[in-house]
Order: structure tokens, then sequence, then C-alpha cells
């Protein structure tokens, strides 16, 4: 799916990146917790959908070579935050819907998280 | 005997200038960087802001000043060099040393349009790297290609403005070198954990990352309180980090059981009161 068609399912807004909006987004993740989309979107070419606006998400974003960020219920990152992403040029977005809505809307819509066996 | 002017135009400052650098935040303190000059044998260490822009540079005779009123804690933005005098990877030897007669510096940063450090020109530097350069007009150097490469960056405890880019730093060099993107991925992980837990827990600490064609190996080396039940600290989800650790998205207790998961091998050494010892492998000729 392409970020495009998901910037249209969450109503969202283009803080940076608007060039970047053809990218290909294959897999999803949402967490507030930096270790755990460490550990969940390692695979590359992945967006996290997070609550939180500090510059480790663009750290971590860095790190696992994230193609997008999402920040959810219309948060809106400080500039730090934003200087950051444009140095490493991942697109940033912002949506009006809460977490679970947002994350609701783009799995009906097809997009999955990565694949986690279901037992403990 | 003179050497023409015209040998000097045709180097560029950013073809002999020493690239093998170190740069710290304002808040390193005067001994860490002390450690840094003594083990990296410079003499200038550049000090740049979380956007990675030069803001200072401290120098060999700014931690002499601090040494002689007895002041090494203290952070480096007190004592370093504000807005220093920089070249451009661009210029020509010819004007670097123009600039080195004009001011009587031992050693200039060399800065990109957007405030980047690519490196730093001592006259030491220019002294072995010219040496090189006839050589090189010579005979094709020797290449040794089993000497490990050794990437070494302080981090320091509590400073959560800079904290990621030591793992920042080593993403980009392994990319440089090639280094397949998923091996990438894994290293960058371990090491931004790792660098993570010293600026959370630590008082000060380093990350290592050594790498050969077989291996890579991150070392990730603090003073800090310690891990008193190591086996506890790997059970994912159990933390004893503080609450504005969380709010920054950190101390979920992940971090460890994360790098264990990207390792091949992982030891943990730790004594409490002294510090921690983290050793991360990852082999690179696994089929």
């Amino acid at each position: 799916m392409k970020l495009r068609e998901i910037k249209e399912i969450l109503s969202a807004e283009v803080i940076i990146g608007e060039e970047e909006l053809n990218r290909e987004i294959n897999l999803a993740g949402a967490t507030d917790l930096m270790s755990d989309a460490l550990a969940l979107l390692g695979e590359g070419g992945a967006l996290l959908l997070t609550g939180l606006v500090t510059p480790q998400v663009i750290r971590t974003a860095e790190m696992l070579d994230l193609s997008a960020i999402i920040f959810v219920r219309g948060k809106m990152p400080p500039k730090e935050t934003i200087e950051l992403a444009k140095k490493i040029n991942i697109p940033l977005l912002r949506t009006k819907y809460p977490m679970y809505e947002a994350c609701g809307r783009l799995y009906s819509a097809g997009l999955k998280g990565r694949k986690v066996e279901g037992i403990l | 005997m003179r050497i023409p002017k015209e040998f000097f135009e045709g180097v560029k400052v950013k073809e002999i200038m020493n690239t093998d650098i170190v740069m710290v935040t304002p808040y390193h303190d005067m001994k860490s960087i002390q450690e840094i000059m003594r083990i990296k044998r410079i003499d200038g260490v550049p000090v740049v802001n979380d956007l990675g822009k030069i803001i200072g540079l401290v120098t060999v005779e700014n931690v002499i000043s601090a040494l002689a009123s007895g002041d090494l804690k203290s952070p480096c933005e007190k004592y370093m060099v504000r807005n220093p005098k920089y070249l451009d990877p661009e210029d020509n030897l010819y004007t670097a040393l123009k600039l080195f007669r004009q001011y009587r510096f031992g050693r200039f940063p060399v800065v990109n349009n957007e405030g980047e450090v690519l490196g730093i020109l001592s006259t030491k530097d220019i002294v072995l790297k010219l040496l090189a350069i006839e050589e090189k007009e010579v005979k094709i150097e020797k290449k040794s290609e089993l000497e490990p490469l050794i990437l070494e960056y302080p981090v320091l405890g509590g400073d959560f403005v800079s904290a990621g880019i030591a793992s920042s730093t080593v993403k980009k060099v392994l990319q440089q070198l090639g280094v397949e993107p998923s091996i990438i991925r894994r290293v960058a992980i371990i090491t931004y954990e790792a660098e993570m837990n010293i600026v959370i827990h630590a008082y000060r600490g380093v990350l290592k990352v050594f790498l050969t064609p077989e291996i890579i190996e991150i070392i990730a080396e603090d003073e800090g309180p310690g891990i008193s039940d190591i086996e506890l600290a790997m059970q994912p989800g159990y933390s004893t980090a503080p609450d504005n650790i969380r709010e920054m998205g950190f101390g979920a207790g992940m971090g460890l059981p994360n790098i264990k998961n990207c390792s091949d091998e992982l030891r943990i050494e730790s004594i409490v009161g002294k510090g921690t010892k983290v050793i991360s492998k990852i082999y690179l000729d696994k089929k």
C-alpha cells in the first residue's frame, strides 16, 4: 500500500515529506514503546503509528529504516523532532484518529503487522 | 627546499583530513574528552548539537586549562572554543596552510555547508598525509584486509539529547562499507538499546564495534550501578527505569531481550556498584 493511500484512509496531514508519498508500505506497527518498535519493525520499509513525539522516535526510526511515522490523536511533534526527521528524510504525518481507531482503519484496508504466533 | 604553491593547490582538504574523529555534545565532561584524546591520539574534539551541527571545539589546550583548575568534571561547554574557525572540505591545502599561518592553531575542523563536521585537519595530518601522497605516487599501497575495523564512541549517562548519535554513526559506517541491510538493522538495534541502557542507567560508558569479514562484535561497557540479577534483567518486561524514561518510550524492560534476539551470541558481565559490560556477537558468514 502506498503512503498516499494511508494518508487518505486516516485523513492525515503531512507534516514533512509531501514528495515521499509514493513510498510503498508493506508492514505496520503501533506502539509508544520504542523497544517494542525495535522488536517488531526490524524488517525495514515499515510504518510506525505512535502517540510519542520525542526525538527518540526519529532515532528509533533511523535504526529501523522505517518508511514513515504517523502521530495519532492529532499530536504535533516539537521542532527538534521535525528537524531530526528532515535530516534522515523520513515522512511524518498526523491523524486526528486515536491509536485504536487509526490501526483499525488501516488493518481493515489490508495493511497488516508483523506475523506473530498467537500462543504464548 | 620550497614546494611549489601549485602542488598544495592540487590537494584538497577532504583528501587529507582525518575522518576518524569522535564528536561529543556540550554535556560531555572534560575527563571523558581527555580520555578520548588519549585513546584516539587526537588533539581536538568537535562539539555538536543534537542535529550534528558544530557549535564548538575542545582542544588539548582547553583540557589543560580544565586540568589546571581541577575542574575535569565540568561539561565541555564551559571550556570549549565556541564557533571555531573551520575549513571547507573543498578548500585546497594552500588555503588551509594560510589559515594555519594566520591563526597559529594546531588544527581546524572540516565542516560542510550544512554545518556537519566531516573531519579534522591538524598540522600532524598534513605532514603524515603529504608523505602518504608521495608514497602513493611511487607504489600502490598494500592494504591489509585482515585488520579489524574498530569504531568507538563515548556515551554519557543522562544525556538524552544525544542518545542514539553513536548508534546512528555506527549504522552509517556499516552502510558505507556495504554491509547487508538486515545485518545493519540488527547491529543498529543492539547498539541503540545498549546505548540507551548506558544513558538511562549508567554514569558514563563507551560503545565499541569491531568489524572483520567474519564477525561483528559490539561491546557496551559502562561505569554505573551494575546489575545484581542478570537473569531477572533479561526477563521481558522487567525494568528498573524511572518514569521519566518511560515517557520517552524506553524503560519498558525490553532492551536486553531485544539485544539478545538480535545477537548470535551474548554475554553480560556486571559488578554491582561498578559497572556493566555487554558483549554481543553477530556472525557474518552464517548460512
